[in-house]
């Protein structure tokens, strides 16, 4: 049902009805407040998307922080373009995007083959990604320096043995290697788990007509299935180059040792430096700001055209995958072997190294110890750090999902105006990338009457990470709420319930899936990310990931191996749970 | 269900486009100014092609759209008054409601889908777990799905979906039990056996029911009492024989029975008393008729003459010998199974016959006569 505004609604509004024997909450004046408070959540929700982004842009224009001693000037913006650091940074971060494509069409492949086809260990495979996906990319880092370091590595060591091979193969500290470590644990898993069930629900008499028309199968493909699934590709390809823009863990640890700086590391480095360049890190994130603002505008205005193709999903029967043959097996036996190696190898070497007397050095005469698991254990440090794991992934979870619920349900079910507006707003921690934002909330923790109590606390790191969750989530719940039909809800009214119950007995359980997915992943934020709350911790607050940040730049990687292994358990628990959701879903449809 | 809850519908205002800042010539309202009184008990239905407003007033009396103005009272309750500022929101209404697609949950069993209303925080407490049981199992046997009351929603044909959501909507023991086309989505045979067993449930719980549907054959078969409606008006109102038989203009006539409308003209008039006058008329071909009709016309009037297929009589033109302003021929023919349907062209028309199949059998090409038998013929405004 969708709320009017205009005289007659106001009106209705005023009056409590007198012949309406039960008339409380669900009343007409219950309605206005109701109303009215959803109306301050979204002037909240909007505020608090769109000020860390004013705030940055602000401070790109200003030498002292923006909200107390706002210095108007251009002087950010002519050291950011005359430093030869920060223009080689933006050209790097360009560079290394380019792997979104090239995994993308590697994803695609896999993700048709996985849908149109009876494969062998496809669950396993499928959860193998949602492993990769939820793994913190830090110990895999860390993984992939045992085996690829130019001096240590395992796999260098081995391929010096080879008479043709003279000096290390392969270089991890390189653009390659950021690449390579990227694509295999995060973008080609993520682009796999989004294609795929996109293309599953695709009716598959779209494709046996081409058939039937004499079309191949690439043909088909390139001119049927590719245009059908074309908004999840382009949600997938604009989010991909977005996060891509914007990671920084492994930029980080791989790129500094070789001296490349890339967008996110050079504001971290800008931020850290002696004295700190805040307002030039501001006018370098302004200016990719702009170039995501163009992003996300140009891919909603094609969404919004393309909406005509996704009604068209969905009708009549389903694919039956075709039968296993002897091809198909071999496509599963290359799979698992992938992910054997992309994500089972650079674990093992976690797994290995948080044995290890010293982080890659495996053949000391005696080279195992439990010693940093018991340092680790034993020690404060790491207790707190989990303690404050579970509070802060509770408080994300729980909070989270009720606000991208409630403010999706808002959207999706009422017409108001400035509605595209807002959803636009919705986008914008996006994109910011994980340092800024923190960086922004620093700011007005720091600076903003009444919430310097906040800083230092649990809070701040909640709030962060709710507001860096908000966009994926709210969307993919709106558009799962989009799919519920109206008259599913409406019925419930008719029953008798109010709006709240509907909403808890009805509604949220038909997108229950989506809720629990939802919040799995709000949960992993608190036990995976890194840029964003890094800024915001203090020793007092620091997480599990930050912990093992904290150990891994002050070099002892042993320890931060034992973290790691700790928290890929943890993330396997969580991959297994939002497979087993999902399992759990498709049998209800 | 309690007696004398009379709904009543008073100048019931919706226009969609009230808010538009340019209005197109077609942006007519919704509802324009809709008034009607409805008995309890009556199986009252809401007839007229899409877009003519019926289902928004449905959603008006049921509370799901907002009316921009008017009354809505259901004995002596106020539902909606936009003059004293009362809305009362739909799940305070206590009315029951079959949706189009039925709206069954799919993540609860039958079962749970028809407990629902009665588990509502309004009713919570009201209701022992036993109380609900015997319900819900009562009301199965009643609309005959008693066996399935296990199964997920979601393993239900179409037409035991259907019997679900009127057995959700009556659990509560609503006072009106609103439908807005519940048939539609079933095919022939199973809306047909619907159609009786949703009349035998009506009439068995006496619940008013409010019935929504572009379905003429549908509001004839079921109807105690029903509107045509057009453009968010109601054109005319009465019981089923009555619309049929005396449709007061084109549009009812030709939306009730496939009515053949041909343009004539008044040449005398009888009133008879009660509303009811005998005309003579002639077409504008000059074939003179008998004809009967509601409105009061003067002779000279040009009108529409409404001529029931089945009141048509198509006889062969050499029994009569003459050829006057009721010949023609036969132009084509269309067999039913229980009758044929014969396309007459008489000058410029094209009439439509309906013999059974009994009668004499005329081909294509035939030369014919037409006769109309009495009171086959109602005459109606534009």
């Amino acid at each position: 049902m969708t709320l009017k505004t205009g005289p007659v609604a106001a009106l209705a509004g005023t009056a409590l009805s007198e012949n309406d024997p039960g008339a409380g909450w669900t009343g007409p004046v219950a309605e206005t407040l109701l109303r009215g408070f959803g109306w301050l959540c979204l002037a909240a929700v909007a505020a608090i998307c769109i000020l860390p982004v004013l705030l940055i842009v602000l401070g790109g224009f200003s030498e002292g922080e923006p909200i107390n001693a706002f210095a108007p000037t251009l002087e950010p913006w002519a050291r950011a373009l005359e430093s030869k650091h920060t223009i080689d940074s933006i050209v790097t971060s360009f560079v290394l995007s380019l792997r979104v494509p090239a995994a993308m069409l590697i994803a695609f492949f896999i993700a048709w083959y996985l849908a149109r086809n009876d494969v062998f260990g496809k669950r396993a495979i499928m959860f193998s990604l949602w492993v990769g996906f939820f793994l913190p990319i830090l110990p895999a880092t860390l993984g992939w320096i045992l085996l690829l370091d130019p001096n240590f590595g395992l796999v260098n060591d081995w391929l010096k043995n080879l008479p043709f091979v003279s000096g290390p193969a392969f270089d991890i500290y390189s653009l390659g290697g950021i690449t390579w470590v990227h694509i295999t644990l995060s973008t080609i898993p993520i682009m796999v788990i989004l294609i795929e069930p996109a293309q599953r629900l695709i009716d598959a008499s779209f494709e046996e007509a081409s058939t039937m028309s004499g079309a191949g199968t690439l043909t088909t493909l390139r001119r049927v299935t590719v245009p059908l699934i074309a908004p999840t590709l382009l949600t997938a390809f604009i989010a991909g180059t977005i996060r891509s823009l914007e990671a920084f863990e492994v930029e980080q640890l791989l790129g500094l040792p070789a001296d490349i700086l890339v967008y996110s590391t050079r504001i971290y480095h800008l931020l850290r430096v002696i004295p700190p360049d805040a307002p030039q890190s501001m006018a370098l994130s302004s200016f990719f700001l702009v170039i995501m603002f163009v992003l996300v505008l140009v891919y909603r205005v094609w969404l919004q055209r393309a909406s005509m193709a996704a009604t068209l999903t969905g009708r009549g029967a389903k694919l039956q995958p075709r039968q296993r043959t002897r091809g198909s097996y071999a496509v599963s036996a290359f799979l698992f072997l992938a992910v054997a190696v992309t994500i089972g190898l650079p674990f093992l070497m976690v797994l290995l190294s948080s044995f290890s007397r010293l982080f890659g050095f495996f053949h000391l005469p005696d080279p195992w110890t439990f010693g940093h698991w018991a340092t680790v254990l034993e020690g404060d440090e790491f207790l707190r750090a989990v303690n404050q794991s579970l509070m802060t992934g509770a408080a994300v979870a729980i909070a989270g999902t009720t606000i991208y619920l409630g403010l999706a349900w808002f959207i999706a079910r009422n017409a108001f105006p400035g509605k595209g507006a807002l959803s636009l707003a919705i986008w914008m921690p996006w994109a910011l990338p994980g340092v800024l934002l923190g960086t922004a909330f620093l700011v007005i923790f720091l600076n903003a009457p009444g919430l310097t109590i906040f800083y230092g606390t649990a809070v701040a790191l909640v709030t962060v990470l709710i507001v860096q969750g908000l966009p994926f989530a709210t969307h993919l719940f709106e558009a799962s709420i989009g799919q519920v039909s109206r008259e599913l809800e409406e019925s419930s009214l008719m029953s008798g319930a109010g709006r709240l119950e509907t909403v808890l007995r009805i509604t949220a359980p038909l997108v229950a899936p989506v809720v629990a997915t939802v919040f799995v992943l709000s949960f992993m934020s608190a036990i995976k990310d890194i840029s964003a709350t890094v800024l915001v911790s203090t020793p007092d607050t620091l997480t599990l990931p930050l912990l093992m940040f904290v150990y891994a730049t002050s070099g002892r990687l042993e320890v931060a191996a034992v973290v790691g292994v700790i928290t890929v358990l943890i993330a396997m628990a969580m991959a297994l749970l939002v497979t087993w959701i999902g399992d759990r879903a498709a049998v209800i449809r | 269900m309690s007696a004398g809850m009379k709904l009543v519908v008073e100048d019931l205002r919706k226009d969609y486009h009230r808010q538009a800042r340019r209005r197109g010539e077609d942006d007519k309202p919704a509802l324009d100014g809709v008034s009607l009184a409805i008995e309890d008990g009556a199986f009252f239905t809401l007839l007229g092609p899409s877009g003519c407003g019926k289902t928004t007033l449905l959603r008006c009396i049921a509370g799901l759209e907002i009316p921009d103005g008017g009354e809505i009272r259901l004995g002596d309750r106020i539902l909606f008054s936009s003059a004293r500022g009362i809305n009362v929101s739909p799940n305070r209404r206590n009315l029951g409601m079959v949706f189009q697609s039925y709206a069954i949950w799919p993540h609860m069993d039958v079962s749970e889908n028809v407990a629902y209303p009665l588990t509502v925080r309004g009713r919570r407490g009201t209701y022992g777990r036993a109380d609900i049981d015997r319900r819900v199992a009562e009301l199965l046997d009643v609309i005959q799905i008693a066996h399935l009351a296990k199964r997920k929603a979601t393993m239900l044909s179409g037409g035991q979906q259907q019997r679900l959501a009127v057995a959700r909507a009556l659990v509560m023991e609503p006072p009106v039990l609103l439908l807005d086309e519940p048939l539609s989505n079933l095919d022939t045979r199973l809306r047909e056996d619907l159609r009786v067993e949703l009349t035998r449930i009506q009439e068995r719980l006496g619940v008013t029911s409010i019935y929504v549907t572009h379905d003429q054959a549908e509001a004839l078969a079921m109807s105690s009492s029903l509107a045509v409606m057009r453009d968010g008006a109601i054109e005319q109102r009465g019981t089923p024989e009555e619309l049929y038989d005396y449709p007061r203009t084109r549009f009812v006539a030709s939306f009730l029975g496939a009515a053949n409308l041909v343009e004539a003209r008044v040449r005398s008039v009888d009133d008879r008393g009660a509303d009811l006058y005998r005309f003579g008329a002639e077409t504008v071909w000059g074939a003179r008729f008998d004809a009967v009709g509601r409105v009061p016309f003067r002779p000279g009037d040009r009108v529409s003459a409404a001529l029931r297929p089945e009141g048509v009589q198509v006889i062969p033109r050499a029994e009569t010998g003459t050829d006057d302003a009721w010949s023609g021929a036969i132009e084509s023919v269309q067999f039913l199974g229980d009758a044929v349907v014969y396309f007459v062209r008489l000058r410029d028309v094209l009439l439509r016959a309906r013999s059974d199949r009994g009668g004499r059998r005329f081909a294509a090409g035939d030369a014919v006569r037409i006769e109309l038998r009495s009171e086959a013929c109602t005459l109606v405004a534009d």
